[in-house]
């Protein structure tokens, strides 16, 4: 009787067992580790890894001997802002130490002083000998809106006394119900007032909100790569262009035209430009700006565009741009001076197509314009699984280092890169 | 030795249970898919694995999982039926779901609750009704 109960339960157990035996035999996927940190580059390049696990890394800044400061989205261990230093100059970092207590994405770094933002804020430290005196923050912006969509405040400096800071739009197409199938687009749209724009401060005033700043530029969906372009002193940026183009509109858009458009745009950002969110956005097929169906727009109605501004070049849809970079460092080969990096966060909204991005691409540039077509300079951070969940690394921030090296970060797990230039 | 035995016998049994629950009609399933593809998606993704940071996985889902009424409410409501801190920041409001049929309503929840890993009871067009009929 017993032995006959120990068979069934035997019996009933198999399949229990049989699951057990599938999981523990199931190989571990193994996360591609070439020599240099699971990317590919082009041929004369090649990378270290850094550093690896930081977290949520998003933009980072080297200051001038060479310490590595990686603002991360959220704190780890209280610390929302990373110090990677390499002092045996061996391309990794053997100290690590962490300061400041909020999460965020702006870092930059402007005549001995280190910036950094949170989603509402922007912060400065003073650099003295090298040494971020991490104890007398001072708050010089505060108060910008922060509604969790686009909320990173990406920051750049010109040569001026002034600091730009990106305040996106938290919102998809200014809809009175944002992202709902036939909610109609607010018109005009109240969010441009405080935000879907770059708005201009001083570096060195405390406590400026919107009734200091100057709106620099209006019209922008978000922005997340910001960079000065020192060659001729101008501003640029790339923005993240609307989403969802045939889940809203799906008896005026494909799926096919929702998954490449809009074009992600690269602005050059002359004071007083307006690039048309929420009205407009930019096809890149027909090369112009068009109405976005929330204001009357059937793909081909331009009627509320004329008075747009253009972008100085476009890139396929919903790839992410997180950062941009203008080169000026004498380590890379002379084509890429004064060009452009651009980090590709990956694109989530070309499902159900396959997903694009997730690498750093190269844009020529002479006088301040693109001056050829991009090529992709650093791949492979996706690995096999290219979605936002399954990718390995997600390219999120750049930096160029003082010897002219590229420093990449990622933000699905915090892996920083270092990729030189040999020439072998 | 014994007590170990009884408490995998008894696991067993329960897993049993599991299995022997009616299977969703394939029918009810696919319709649900049709749905999904549409309204779901784009954010949701194929996989119903989500974006990181930015909507959430669909995958043995708390919300997913639980009462038919929270996730009726949810699909009606969007995100602001859903608590916001340190596990659940993600970016992407999710806006009210307000056209679809009760039936479209029903098909596709039952297909979230019955994919990407999951298994949990069917919603009919009658529980939807019902919560609808709560709201406000």
């Amino acid at each position: 009787m017993i032995n006959a109960a120990y068979k069934v339960g035997f019996i009933l157990s198999l399949p229990v067992l049989f699951i057990f035996t599938c999981s523990s035999f199931n190989p571990q996927k193994n996360v591609t580790l070439s020599a240099i940190g699971g990317i590919s580059l082009p041929a004369g390049f090649t990378a270290t890894v850094l550093a690896d696990s930081l977290g949520r890394a998003r933009h980072l800044v080297v200051n001038s001997n060479g310490d590595i400061y990686v603002k991360l989205e959220r704190l780890i261990n209280g610390k929302g802002i990373m110090r990677l230093r390499d002092a045996n100059k061996d391309g990794i970092a053997e100290s690590v130490t962490g300061f400041g207590n909020y999460g965020g994405t702006g870092i930059a770094i402007k005549d001995g002083y280190l910036y950094a933002s949170s989603n509402e804020d922007v912060f400065r430290y003073k650099i003295n000998n090298n040494e971020v005196d991490t104890t007398s923050p001072e708050k010089i912006v505060t108060g910008l809106v922060n509604k969790r969509q686009h909320a990173s405040k990406s920051i750049a400096l010109d040569n001026a006394g002034n600091i730009y800071v990106n305040i996106g739009a938290p919102s998809n197409s200014c809809q009175e119900q944002d992202r709902a199938i036939g909610s109609k687009g607010q018109d005009p749209c109240p969010i441009l007032e405080t935000a879907g724009g770059v708005w201009q401060f001083k570096v060195n005033k405390l406590n400026q909100s919107y009734a200091e700043g100057i709106r620099y530029v209006t019209g922008i969906r978000n922005i997340v790569g910001l960079d000065w372009n020192n060659d001729v002193n101008e501003l640029y940026a790339v923005q993240h262009g609307r989403d969802d183009l045939n889940r809203l509109y799906p008896d005026i858009y494909s799926i096919d035209e929702s998954v490449e458009l809009p074009a992600e745009e690269l602005f050059l950002m002359k004071k007083g430009a307006d690039f048309g969110w929420p009205y407009c956005y930019y096809d890149q097929f027909q090369n112009k700006k068009v109405n976005s169906p929330e204001y009357g727009g059937n793909k081909i109605k331009t009627d509320r565009c004329e008075d747009k501004d253009l972008p100085i070049y476009t890139f396929p849809g919903h790839w992410g741009p997180n950062a941009l970079l203008f080169y000026t460092g004498n380590q890379f080969p002379e084509k890429y001076r004064n060009g452009a990096f651009i980090a590709w966060h990956g694109s989530w909204n070309r499902a159900p197509r396959e997903q694009q991005g997730y690498f750093v691409t190269f844009l020529p540039f002479k006088n301040g314009k693109p001056s050829g077509d991009y090529e992709i300079f650093a791949d492979g951070f996706a690995g096999e699984n290219k979605t936002p969940q399954g990718a390995n690394w997600r390219p999120c921030g750049l930096a160029q280092a003082p010897d002219g090296s590229l420093i990449i970060s990622d933000d699905q797990k915090g892996r920083i890169w270092k990729v030189s230039y040999t020439g072998k | 030795m014994k007590k170990v035995f009884f408490t995998f016998l008894t696991g067993t049994f329960f897993l049993l249970i599991a299995w022997m629950q009616p299977a969703v009609p394939k029918a009810t399933m696919e319709r649900g898919k049709v749905v999904y593809d549409k309204a779901c998606l784009s954010c949701h993704m194929p996989n119903g694995l989500g974006v990181p940071r930015m909507a959430p996985s669909l995958s043995k889902s708390k919300y997913v999982l639980g009462t038919k009424t929270k996730m009726i409410r949810i699909v009606l409501r969007g995100s602001e039926e859903l608590p916001v801190n340190e596990d659940r920041d993600f970016t992407n409001p999710m806006a009210p779901i307000l056209n679809l049929t009760d039936q479209q309503l029903a098909d596709v929840l039952t297909f979230v609750r019955n994919s990407y890993g999951n298994r949990a009871s069917v919603i009919t067009a009658a529980d939807v009704k019902y919560v609808k009929a709560r709201m406000n």
